[in-house]
């Protein structure tokens, strides 16, 4: 995770399919406009179904959005993370059904 | 630190968006405080309700992809934008 949070995909320690995801996340969040068909096609090949790399599309975009928004109200580092690399992770917010 | 575009606290709270923040805080009772970033959509109601449904049914539920995974693509992401929150 440690890795993760300095946007370090190759030091993250992954799984061949699940770098090569992050990866694509990396894409889609640096330059998008450079996505191309290829890109799903190799997802393709290390296993990904269309609806797992479509989440991966929706999830990374979300937190694009969460960042602008939480950078435009100035909203500062609420430790989260800090507690998470420690090994200590944050209190999860309610499962789905219950908020 | 207050935050540089309004938004609507705990006590100010009132309708739709103190359902929303009671809703919150009832599913978490370990937590006193609703996430800053969900008051960031505070000024407009309608919106901080379907934000809530549609981000928690999207990313704290094992969906296509696990959880663990997209906490995986939410981090990465937040580093790549050095957003801290």
């Amino acid at each position: 995770m440690e890795a993760l949070c300095r946007g370090n995909v190759a030091e993250a320690g992954l799984e061949l399919a699940e770098r090569k995801l992050l990866e694509f996340v990396v894409r889609l969040t640096r330059e998008s406009y450079r996505i191309t068909a290829a890109d799903a096609e190799e997802l393709r090949t290390v296993g990904w179904q269309d609806p797992q790399i479509a989440e991966a599309v929706y999830v990374t975009a979300m937190f694009a959005w969460f960042n602008r928004v939480a950078d435009a109200f100035g909203l500062q580092d609420p430790g989260y993370l800090t507690d998470a690399t420690r090994g200590k992770t944050p209190p999860p917010p309610a499962e789905k059904g219950q908020s | 630190m207050p935050p540089w575009i309004r938004w609507v606290d705990e006590d100010q709270a009132t309708g739709t968006v103190g359902e929303v923040y009671q809703a919150w805080l009832s599913a978490n009772p370990e937590r006193t405080e609703v996430p800053e970033i969900l008051k960031c959509f505070s000024l407009n109601p309608d919106l901080l309700k379907s934000v809530v449904e549609f981000s928690y049914g999207l990313q704290f539920s094992d969906g296509q992809l696990t959880r663990r995974l997209k906490e995986m693509i939410a981090t990465l992401v937040s580093g790549l934008n050095r957003c801290l929150y």
